[in-house]
């Protein structure tokens, strides 16, 4: 009885520091201040399996379509290589300010520097799905915009079709392809 | 008939917003008068038979220089295809 009673002070203790704390304004918001090691598993454990589970059930259409690329190319360059960079580019303000850092999608996506749910970056199929899903949906409290509400879905999959070739552009041909006439 | 009116009124001002809605991010929506041309120039030089002419990417850039070379009449040189390896 007695212990009882005091696991519900202690839990009382607990929950009234958490609402003091939430409310004192200590907590350093700036996007400079990294997570430590724990938080930072937490977050990334939460989005790849989120993002996994949610995408696992989307179905990937023909990739390989020239208009895919003009399209996904041109939509590329005005709405995400502000923040993913563009090929010869290695960083710029966006990319170097933003936390959690968005990934270099110029780079292969083993190497473009944030977690995968398994080894989802090696299976063509699986990285297509959640690239579409996180286009279409964004990703909370990150900085990646769902372009969902203001795009369809023939659209998104054409920046996922540009997105998979990008590695392999060079800067003309980046240029050349995602040029509007 | 005032319920008549509020409506139609109800109805076509739903007509109106979706439409913007619709149309707020259509892709013409992204052009600009000052948008960079492709620079077609920079494939000149590119060695034309290692590429392949049924990859994506070179049939993208092959349909942007022709694109380019149909609207614009400036007398430059286009890209030679002939040489391009077919896989």
């Amino acid at each position: 009885m007695i212990h009882s009673k005091h696991l519900g002070i202690g839990f009382l203790i607990i929950i009234l520091s958490s609402i003091g704390f939430l409310y004192s304004g200590l907590f350093p918001m700036g996007a400079d201040n990294k997570h430590n090691a724990f938080t930072f598993w937490v977050l990334e454990t939460l989005r790849t399996k989120s993002i996994a589970r949610a995408a696992s059930n989307i179905e990937v259409p023909p990739l390989n379509s020239p208009q895919l690329l003009l399209s996904g190319g041109a939509d590329y360059n005005d709405m995400c290589s502000g923040c993913h960079l563009k090929p010869g580019q290695e960083d710029n303000d966006m990319a170097l300010g933003l936390y959690p850092a968005p990934p270099n999608l110029t780079v292969s996506s083993d190497k473009h520097g944030h977690a995968h749910e398994d080894d989802s970056h090696n299976d063509i199929d699986a990285t297509a799905k959640q690239q579409f899903w996180v286009i279409k949906h964004g990703i909370m409290a990150s900085g990646m915009a769902a372009f969902g509400p203001t795009h369809d879905d023939e659209r998104i999959w054409a920046m996922v079709a540009f997105i998979k070739r990008l590695p392999t552009l060079t800067p003309e041909q980046y240029q050349i392809i995602t040029a509007r006439q | 008939m005032k319920i008549l009116i509020k409506r139609s009124l109800t109805a076509i001002t739903s007509v109106v917003l979706l439409s913007n809605i619709a149309y707020a991010h259509d892709a013409s929506m992204h052009k600009k008068s000052n948008a960079e041309k492709p620079k077609c120039a920079a494939m000149n030089n590119a060695d034309h038979s290692k590429m392949d002419m049924e990859d994506p990417v070179m049939l993208a850039i092959m349909a942007q220089c022709m694109k380019k070379s149909h609207t614009t009449d400036t007398g430059k040189k286009v890209m030679d295809h002939s040489s391009m390896k077919k896989s």
